[in-house]
């Protein structure tokens, strides 16, 4: 059972659960995921938040663990399309789409989620956490543990990326 | 949005980045993502519970049966709460009947005073100790008595005669020995 100090922090980190389920949502880009992934965190932080030695930065910490749950729910997904694939489309090829990508009818958002999954890790984290979470630069920095001017130049070729691949996803 | 891009061409991915945003909250707004979080950290709690004191008694019990098993050895060697004992002991008796050892297993009454009283290891040396002193002064008994008291038998002729008269034949054989050592 949480003390009196680490209840107090789990109310804090219960007020950045819209913060905590953007974040889930722009690396999941599913809203039903996005939640569930929210509950995870949420219980993480929970049985972890006697581990927190700067209570000052309880943001940055639930970020971490956002980031982490979100990257490792990404690897499980990945490794489980790939036996997925594997299984109806022995030959390699493109596997089927997902019921709720088919159903999503505004193509530009559909183009959008695809440009963010495309982006490599480190960029993707990066944009992820800027855009969907708004954390500042010195968020994202003690977040990731990089240096300032190194989020801006990952974020910058994140957007530029972003940006392309919406383009071409549009335009052929 | 935390920040506007000034690029034109990113304004457009913001705009749909807060687009997908305001879909996805609308749902989550209406979860009651609250309550569901605070049922789940309660359920975890008590299954913390449970299992915290399930993890307290494996360990206690097992404490406790070291403890008992500990305390039935020392019960069955030492037996320290019956008192002196009447008897000696196991392995005294067993010395006792060894040949050669009987004679120093000491009677319980010829001990050192509290020497009988007490048990383990500083029990086993007094008794050496008192064993060794008898048996030192037993020594220096014999050495100290007059030789005068002591009686030795006297043989007759015929008796010299005949422990030479055994002896002959080893004599013979060392005699031809050395015969022979000469020879060569």
């Amino acid at each position: 059972m949480p003390t009196k100090d680490e209840s107090t922090l789990f109310e804090e980190m219960m007020t950045y659960r819209e913060d905590v389920f953007r974040i889930c949502l722009g690396f999941s880009r599913n809203p039903s995921d996005a939640e569930d992934l929210s509950q995870d965190v949420y219980l993480k932080a929970y049985k972890n938040v006697g581990k927190i030695h700067t209570p000052y930065a309880v943001k940055e910490w639930l970020f971490r663990v956002t980031r982490t749950t979100c990257l490792d729910h990404h690897k499980k997904l990945r490794i489980a399309r790939l036996f997925q694939q594997r299984a109806s489309n022995p030959s390699g090829g493109p596997g089927p789409v997902t019921p709720e990508y088919s159903a999503e009818d505004n193509e530009r958002l559909k183009a959008l989620k695809e440009a963010v999954g495309r982006l490599p890790k480190k960029l993707r984290e990066v944009f992820v956490l800027r855009e969907y979470g708004h954390a500042s630069y010195q968020e994202l920095a003690r977040t990731l543990g990089i240096k300032e001017g190194t989020v801006m130049s990952r974020l910058s070729r994140a957007r530029r990326a972003v940006a392309n691949s919406v383009k071409e996803d549009l335009h052929g | 949005m935390g920040e506007k891009w000034d690029d034109r061409e990113f304004k457009d991915i913001a705009w749909l980045i807060r687009e997908d945003e305001d879909r996805a909250l609308e749902i989550f707004r209406q979860r009651n993502f609250d309550q569901t979080i605070r049922t789940q950290v309660a359920a975890v709690s008590d299954r913390k519970h449970s299992f915290s004191g399930l993890s307290m008694a494996v360990p206690v019990s097992v404490a406790v049966l070291l403890l008992i098993a500990l305390g039935t050895v020392l019960l069955v060697t030492w037996r320290p709460s019956l008192g002196p004992r009447s008897g000696p002991g196991p392995i005294a008796l067993i010395l006792k009947d060894l040949p050669g050892v009987s004679d120093f297993v000491m009677p319980r009454e010829t001990l050192p005073a509290g020497a009988a009283e007490t048990f383990g290891p500083a029990r086993t040396v007094r008794i050496v100790l008192a064993m060794a002193t008898r048996q030192k002064m037993e020594e220096e008994r014999r050495a100290a008595a007059p030789t005068g008291n002591l009686k030795v038998p006297r043989l007759s002729l015929e008796k010299k005669m005949q422990i030479l008269f055994k002896e002959r034949p080893i004599e013979r054989v060392l005699v031809s020995i050395l015969k022979k050592s000469e020879e060569v």
